[in-house]
């Protein structure tokens, strides 16, 4: 049973790794307060802060979906790593330095210390909560199908086993999002993709098949050994090639037992059926992924408005990663702003080093894992690549490797995403009397999980990609704004977060629920290219129509932000006391308004 | 672009805007003493209880940009103004190179086919060579913006 031991040695991997976290958590340092604890205290040199960051980001979409993406849409899907990359480099541009000095440790925070307004405070924990929610969909789908296409567990069981350990990890207060950890956690995950991808490569090499030539060919990808494909979801093939295909279910609305020989166009598959291709044969497409290898190779080989689509796609992962809230929450363990500079040129390298090997695992999948395009399950790509190609013991032993990168992945982009929703969920949401951890973590659960069950039909990559679009379409604009230019003010903000990030958030909804006609879902499911402008709009037109609202301190405040960090000036001070500076190192801004603040 | 560039904008502008307020400042001064005619009030002293790493003294520029003077503010919106024109001009080059490359493949189909080193143009570019890309630009950002806070400490200690 090859698949239980796929199964016992990624469950020792996944051990091994839980160890050797509480192991680092009970010989670290010990957490002297909150903020202590959720983030470790701020001396933490950049390559650790780097390490951290990438690991909390490096989430199942990068994990597993960029090569799923990769093997379905080619050269188009390096989009996505690129975007995803190229996010930390708008996020240095523009905002690094300045949000750290901020000292705002949610954007919340952030928005209330700049802008003074408690209203304006409750809308961006709102939409902490949307984003982090939309974000934690593909966690959990991504955790459903991995335990899914290892050991055949129904889908809840691997969001279930996720669950757990995050949960497990927060209330009892052996939080992974400790600095040290999460930094660990980058390396588990670069090991675990980056060992079996050279493994593979120099394998390929070595190999006489013929597969080498294979995607240079313009022609369908083949099968090279006979396969058995059953289907987990009805869907609509593609056949460029007449093939024989021995069915056993429902095929083109008949049901079917025998060979069939289907001709060039759309056959359509119902679930649960069994599909059997001969050695040789021509491999059919799931609708919507390049259909021969020569489309694959080039850009614009499919879909409807791709250069929109591109653009829309690279406004949304360039823009959108400065509004995440667990990566937001990490700029507070540095130093000071030009620590924050630093590690964000660190995370680029870092970034940029995983995705390498993520595109690499995408396109040993196009030689090795046909049928995947068949099933359309590609985000199982990087899971099954070792057994697909290899065998034995060193399939078994990297397939386990894959697995327990890949819940490292979950867990760790979970726990920052639960801890950043159930944080803002406690201070600012709730109602009073349920006002504890607990109470928080659990209500952060519930909304993805309940999605995550009630669909799955997108992919993973583009499931984050929604999270991104929302955050582009709302807390981009209040950062940049809010760091660059003097005009803007509380009812400004609000307006351009509600109408931005509102209507992103009413366009992706469909999107992600699947129910849109395939033409309206590539434009519904990238709408930053519209939505991004039109909070940036908004907030400048209602910010110069409400003038009279703009902070009487604003000049103090872009000081704090934009003073370089040796003239002492981002600290904590208290005013009234003149030339009193020698505050404690941490510092949140100083002004205390109604509200709740951290410190 | 030249590193210095920024640089010498900054003191120059710097220059400009603190001699200007200064002496916005003084005639303000000037008239407000002569129509108040007020004895002239103590000699203003600042208590330090700690000096930082690297500045020895704190001297009156320092202390007009934490007072909130109009040399302060000059001077703030002058180091904002720079930082903004850096972040702007790399974010325009990235743009340009970022949406150039679709529209390049989408204009000359000719470069999909065209092979590097054994590799397909697209797959190289977007696979492989916009990283080092991303990191030379961040680089280039962080000197530059260091610089830009380098000399307005200067100024503001000197």
């Amino acid at each position: 049973m090859p698949d239980r031991a796929d199964l016992y040695v990624a469950i020792a991997a996944m051990v091994t790794i839980a160890l050797w976290t509480l192991l680092t958590r009970l010989y670290g340092t010990r957490a002297r307060s909150t903020s202590d604890l959720l983030l470790a205290s701020r001396t933490m040199g950049p390559r650790v802060n780097a390490a951290a960051i990438s690991g909390e980001y490096v989430s199942a979409a990068s994990f597993l979906g960029v090569a799923g993406l990769v093997l379905k849409g080619g050269v188009d899907a390096l989009w996505y790593p690129v975007g995803f990359t190229a996010g930390y480099l708008a996020l240095l541009l523009f905002v690094a330095a300045p949000l750290r000095r901020s000292g705002a440790y949610t954007l919340p925070d952030f928005a209330e210390a700049r802008l003074g307004s408690v209203c304006l405070r409750r809308i961006c924990a709102a939409f902490v909560v949307i984003i982090g929610w939309l974000y934690l969909v593909p966690q959990l789908q991504g955790a459903g199908l991995t335990l899914h296409a290892v050991a055949q567990a129904p889908r809840w069981v691997g969001a279930a086993v996720v669950m757990v350990i995050v949960t497990f990890n927060i209330s009892t207060r052996w939080t992974s999002s400790i600095t040290l950890v999460q930094a660990l956690q980058y390396w588990v995950k670069l090991t675990a993709l980056a060992v079996p991808v050279f493994v593979l490569l120099i394998h390929h090499a070595a190999d006489a098949q013929g597969f080498r030539d294979s995607p240079g060919a313009a022609a369908s990808p083949h099968f090279f050994h006979d396969v058995d494909i059953s289907l987990d979801h009805d869907v609509v093939l593609e056949v460029t090639e007449p093939v024989l295909v021995t069915v056993a279910g429902t095929q083109d609305g008949r049901p079917t037992r025998g060979t069939v020989r289907w001709v060039p166009g759309e056959h359509r598959c119902d679930k649960g059926t069994m599909l059997h291709f001969g050695a040789g044969s021509p491999v059919p497409v799931v609708s919507g992924a390049a259909v021969d290898n020569g489309s694959w190779l080039r850009p614009w080989g499919h879909g409807s408005h791709p250069l929109l689509a591109a653009y829309s796609l690279i406004v949304a992962l360039l823009l959108g990663s400065m509004g995440l809230p667990h990566v937001l929450g990490r700029y507070y363990t540095h130093p000071e702003g030009a620590a924050a500079r630093r590690t964000t040129l660190l995370v680029l390298v870092l970034l940029g080093l995983f995705y390498l090997f993520s595109v690499a695992s995408g396109w040993l999948a196009r030689l090795y894992l046909p049928n995947l395009l068949v099933a359309g399950n590609t985000d199982a790509a990087v899971l099954l690549l070792p057994r697909a190609a290899l065998g034995g013991w060193p399939a078994l032993l990297l397939g386990g490797l894959i697995v327990a990168g890949a819940f490292a992945a979950f867990v760790s982009a979970a726990t920052g995403l639960v801890v950043s929703v159930a944080g803002v969920l406690s201070t600012d949401v709730l109602p009073r009397r349920l006002r504890n951890v607990r109470t928080a973590v659990l209500a952060a659960w519930t909304v993805p999980l309940a999605f995550m069950l009630a669909v799955s039909s997108l992919d993973l990559a583009q499931g984050v990609g929604l999270a991104f679009a929302v955050a582009a379409s709302s807390f981009c604009p209040l950062l940049v704004l809010g760091i660059w230019w003097r005009g803007l003010t509380d009812a400004g903000a609000a307006a351009g977060i509600l109408l931005g990030g509102g209507v992103a958030f009413v366009a992706v909804l469909p999107a992600a629920a699947g129910v849109l006609p395939p033409g309206w879902q590539a434009v519904a499911a990238q709408p930053a290219a519209f939505t991004v402008p039109l909070a940036f709009l908004t907030m400048v037109v209602v910010s110069r129509r409400t003038r009279d609202r703009v902070p009487t301190d604003v000049s103090r405040i872009l000081l704090r932000l934009h003073a370089p960090d040796r003239l002492g000036l981002s600290g904590n001070r208290q005013r009234g006391r003149p030339g009193a500076r020698v505050g404690t190192a941490a510092g949140a801004l100083s002004r205390i308004r109604p509200g709740r603040h951290r410190r | 672009m030249s590193a210095a560039a920024p640089n010498d904008d900054l003191s120059e502008g710097m220059k400009q805007a603190v001699r200007e307020a200064r002496r916005e400042t003084a005639l303000a001064e000037k008239a407000a003493q002569a129509s108040a005619d007020r004895p002239k009030p103590g000699k203003r002293e600042r208590v330090v209880l700690a000096e930082r790493r690297g500045s020895r003294r704190v001297v009156r520029t320092l202390a007009e940009v934490e007072d909130q003077t109009r040399v302060g503010e000059a001077l703030v919106r002058q180091l904002m103004w720079v930082q903004l024109m850096l972040s702007l001009r790399l974010m325009l080059l990235t743009v340009v190179v970022l949406a150039g490359i679709p529209l390049a493949f989408l204009r000359a189909p000719s470069l999909d086919t065209m092979t590097v080193l054994g590799w397909r143009l697209p797959w190289l570019a977007l696979g492989f060579a916009v990283y080092p890309f991303f990191v030379v630009v961040a680089w280039s950002y962080n000197r530059g913006a260091a610089r830009n806070e380098q000399a307005f400490a200067e100024w503001v200690e000197s």
